[in-house]
């Protein structure tokens, strides 16, 4: 893939990089982004560390949890996991790590409705984090000793002489080498083989005596239930253990193809290029399939930037309500953060519960009667100057401090809430709808419903 | 004011306001075979249909599942040989009034165990994956009324895609409904009145405008019919109750729609079926036998044929974790006045299978067919492509 020449960089540029590669940001974040050029800025997505602006996660799990064994009426342990997220997408200062942990929890979908413990989420979410920028193969194998993955796909269950076949199947369909990429029900029968005995530790969590092994599930090999016979396994043969498969599987060429095409569908088009898939592949193995290596060449590719692949993806629900915060500079409190969770929810993603073990589809499957209503319903109140927030009872809604940017003129006010919520001025059709709307007035009133408008048209769905 | 308050408010100033059809009106719709309603009843992850209609004299069964079988002293017979699992109680009456039907032995030529590619056929009618809109949205276009079909949940199956229009999805009747005041209404319409200009995927900005224009006339539609409704029964407290309770609200008020969609899921018993599967059933028969009373307070049980699925069976053998792995052909139920009761289908052999699966008798396009060709009145081959044999479960 060409690379876009340095010079071509500049704003609209650094606006559609934080568009895809985070989410979103104010224009002083776009422009700082436009200051350190393609290079430098692509660099500083790429980086992560632990400070990244949310060291002050006011979301403590254990105590949520023990809080809530001593008092039924607290939030508890889950709810706090869902703020915990939705803290970090608003308060971080490195995005791009958000949306990769994103991308790989839709890709590695788990639900906890089945799962049933949010510190076991919570540790698959960490790993997803960390991992997620380095060698595919790293993450796959982290995620197959997961314990969150260990019961949502019954690997726990899976025992020598009466397989289990859930997370074999998974691991190829859905994981690495994808539905058409070539395996057999005969690689799915013996590769369920190898992972018998992969089981995990973790408590009750309704005996207080347990809480230590609640709070940190780990996982643990059980050597009796393990089988450990001769395995045939695309093409190979041998007596494999877990490990042995899932390397296998990420080294077969279907693997890098898939999980090539979904990262290029995710942040570039719904269709990738000859060309680019290869130059694709070309980098996944001299690599050895490391992700970031992947997303540098994406990011200061020619073809990202194009025209034709700029404002053309649907925002998922995550992106919708993350970037409206973040474009407004607005720094949630606790109560808004779950009240984040539930409007995203309401828009059609479940953080922590996607729909099943394939994730969310994506792209024109956002788009709903009633997911277009609840996007509607969110705006609504952000153009009032409300965010959804969950209070206790008798509790006061907590305020909302963020201020819409009124001009000196209705021109002004049209052009600066452009710049703020499509990082361009408004033109031709949206802006005689507008000027048409306010007849003049440029008050805080007409203010209210532009920016409804603008935030209703369809142009605010595309990133 | 309390959401209670509001909702009996507005029932006051909608009952005055808005009117359903006249009795004669919707006499006349039925006359012309327009006023018969299909719901279709996903159960998501795969039944398994052998603890569903169960072999209870079949020694092999009960080899093949020592510690899931469902033994013959809980089955409830419907036939020498085959009887239901016990938590389908609430439904018997509907089987001793015949009005009830189940299907053995459903499923499709080269069955696919994958959830995904499974359920897709089962969405678009196809099992060579070739078709790419479903089979609701290829009735829909059959049909010609953009407003016939809908889904109940966030988001929106296959098989109610279509290429030539969006049909709607709802959450929930109360929810559905955009307040603005009306000088920003009328400018929100006249925004969307225009293409968006200067955006490459002209596609998508298109998309997303008639959707957004559709969601529009479909809210201000529902809403107009909505009149004064009080559920006729005690609707069990479960996802799959709440979507049939707006359900029968819709039916109630006669807005049009000819196709319901709603979905139960949880059907993946890869472990522990014996604990899960009897409450899946079970939310399953009182939430159908729930939405049947209430559709007899509002007096519409004669229009009403209720169809479930599931994208696949399940493995004939259990595995260790008292539970089943993917599996082939499953059953399908229909229910309603409309039904002639009975068992339909050859039953699957439990000796000779299929990698460790059933073997599937009867495809499950014949279901759909007969539902298109005898009930709603939509020539089936225009939308299966072809005809296939009716089964005869609706009289």
């Amino acid at each position: 893939m060409k690379r876009l020449s340095a010079q071509k960089f500049a704003y609209p540029e650094a606006a559609h990089l934080l568009r895809r590669a985070g989410f979103s940001g104010s224009a002083k974040e776009i422009q700082s982004y436009a200051d350190l050029g393609l290079e430098l800025a692509v660099e500083r997505l790429l980086y992560t560390s632990s400070d990244d602006g949310t060291e002050k996660n006011p979301f403590d799990l254990e105590k949520m949890f023990i809080e809530r064994q001593n008092d039924k009426t607290m939030p508890g342990a889950t709810n706090g996991l869902f703020g915990w997220w939705l803290y970090k997408m608003c308060y971080t200062t490195q995005p791009l790590k958000e949306k990769m942990t994103l991308f790989w929890h839709g890709h590695f979908a788990t639900e906890i409705a089945k799962v049933e413990s949010p510190f076991a989420m919570k540790l698959q979410n960490e790993t997803l984090r960390t991992l997620g920028f380095g060698r595919f193969e790293t993450l796959v194998q982290a995620i197959s000793k997961d314990p969150a993955m260990i019961k949502y796909l019954d690997t726990n269950r899976n025992v020598k002489g009466k397989p289990n076949e859930n997370y074999a199947r998974e691991l190829m369909e859905l994981f690495t080498l994808g539905v058409n990429g070539g395996y057999t029900e005969q690689d799915v029968q013996q590769s369920a083989r190898a992972f018998t005995g992969w089981t995990f530790r973790s408590g009750n969590p309704q005996k207080p005596e347990d809480n230590a092994k609640y709070i940190n599930p780990s996982y643990v090999f059980d050597k009796n239930k393990f089988d450990d016979g001769e395995k045939t396994y695309l093409g190979q043969r041998g007596k494999f253990s877990g490990e042995d498969i899932v390397r296998i599987a990420v080294a077969h060429p279907s693997t890098a193809k898939f999980i090539l095409t979904k990262l290029w569908n995710y942040f570039v088009s719904e269709t990738i290029s000859e060309t680019a898939l290869e130059s694709l592949m070309t980098i996944w193995q001299t690599t050895n399939g490391e992700i970031s290596s992947i997303l540098r060449s994406i990011f200061t590719s020619q073809e990202f930037y194009a025209n034709k692949n700029r404002l053309t993806l649907i925002k998922s629900p995550a992106d919708y309500v993350v970037s409206t915060i973040r474009r407004l500079g607005y720094k949630p409190v606790p109560e808004q953060c779950y009240g984040l969770y539930n409007a995203m929810a309401g828009i059609g993603q479940k953080l922590f519960n996607p729909p099943n073990v394939k994730g969310w589809d994506g792209g024109t499957t956002w788009i709903t009667d009633t997911t277009i209503l609840s996007r509607l319903n969110f705006i609504g109140g952000v153009s009032q100057n409300r965010l959804p927030a969950n209070v206790a009872k008798g509790q006061a809604q907590p305020s909302v401090s963020y201020q819409l940017p009124l001009g000196k003129t209705v021109a002004e006010t049209i052009d600066a809430l452009g710049i703020l919520f499509l990082d361009a001025p408004p033109e031709s059709a949206l802006r005689r709808s507008l000027e048409n709307y306010a007849a003049g007035k440029n008050t805080v009133e007409s203010l209210r419903g532009m920016t409804y408008l603008i935030l209703g048209s369809p142009q605010y769905h595309l990133n | 004011m309390n959401r209670r308050n509001f909702l009996q408010n507005s029932f006051f100033t909608l009952a005055a306001g808005f009117g359903a059809p006249s009795f004669l009106e919707r006499t006349a719709l039925a006359a012309a075979g327009q006023g018969k309603i299909l719901v279709v009843v996903q159960l998501s992850g795969g039944n398994d249909g052998l603890n569903t209609l169960v072999p209870y004299t079949n020694g092999a069964y009960y080899a093949a599942r020592p510690s899931i079988a469902i033994s013959k002293k809980d089955v409830l017979p419907l036939s020498s040989d085959l009887g239901l699992h016990p938590s389908l109680k609430p439904l018997m009456q509907r089987w001793d009034a015949g009005q009830f039907a189940v299907v053995q032995g459903v499923g499709y030529p080269n069955p696919n165990r994958s959830h995904f590619e499974s359920m897709a056929i089962w969405h678009t009618a196809d099992p060579s994956a070739r078709e790419s809109e479903g089979w609701i949205g290829r009735f829909a276009e059959t049909y010609g009324d953009p407003f016939c079909a809908t889904n109940f949940g966030s988001s929106s199956p296959r098989a109610l895609s279509a290429n030539s229009l969006i049909l709607p999805s709802i959450a929930s009747v109360d929810g559905y409904q955009l307040k603005l005041d009306p000088k920003l209404d009328a400018a929100y319409k006249d925004l969307l009145s225009y293409p968006v200009e200067g955006y490459s995927d002209k596609g998508k900005t298109d998309l997303l405008r008639q959707n957004t224009l559709s969601m529009l006339k479909n809210t201000a539609r529902v809403q107009k019919s909505l009149q004064k409704y009080k559920p006729g029964a005690m609707y069990p407290k479960n996802g799959l109750a709440n979507n049939l309770r707006d359900v029968a609200r819709l039916i109630s008020a006669d807005v049009g729609l000819r196709v319901y969609y709603v979905q139960q899921g949880g059907y993946d018993t890869h472990a522990a079926q014996p604990e899960d599967h009897p409450k899946l059933l079970g939310d399953l028969a009182s939430s159908l036998e729930a939405f049947r009373a209430d559709l007899e307070v509002q007096g519409r049980t004669n229009d009403v044929l209720v169809v479930a699925f599931s994208e696949f069976g399940r493995r004939v053998n259990e595995n260790a974790s008292a539970g089943t792995d993917h599996g082939k052909a499953s059953v399908m139920f229909a229910l309603g006045n409309g039904v002639k009761g009975g068992i339909y289908g050859a039953a699957p052999d439990l000796e000779k299978l299929d990698d460790g699966d059933l073997r599937f008798t009867t495809d499950f396009r014949r279901v759909y067919g007969e539902a298109m060709d005898k009930w709603l009145n939509v020539a089936s081959n225009k939308v299966l492509g072809q005809s296939y044999p009716n089964l005869g479960f609706i009289k």
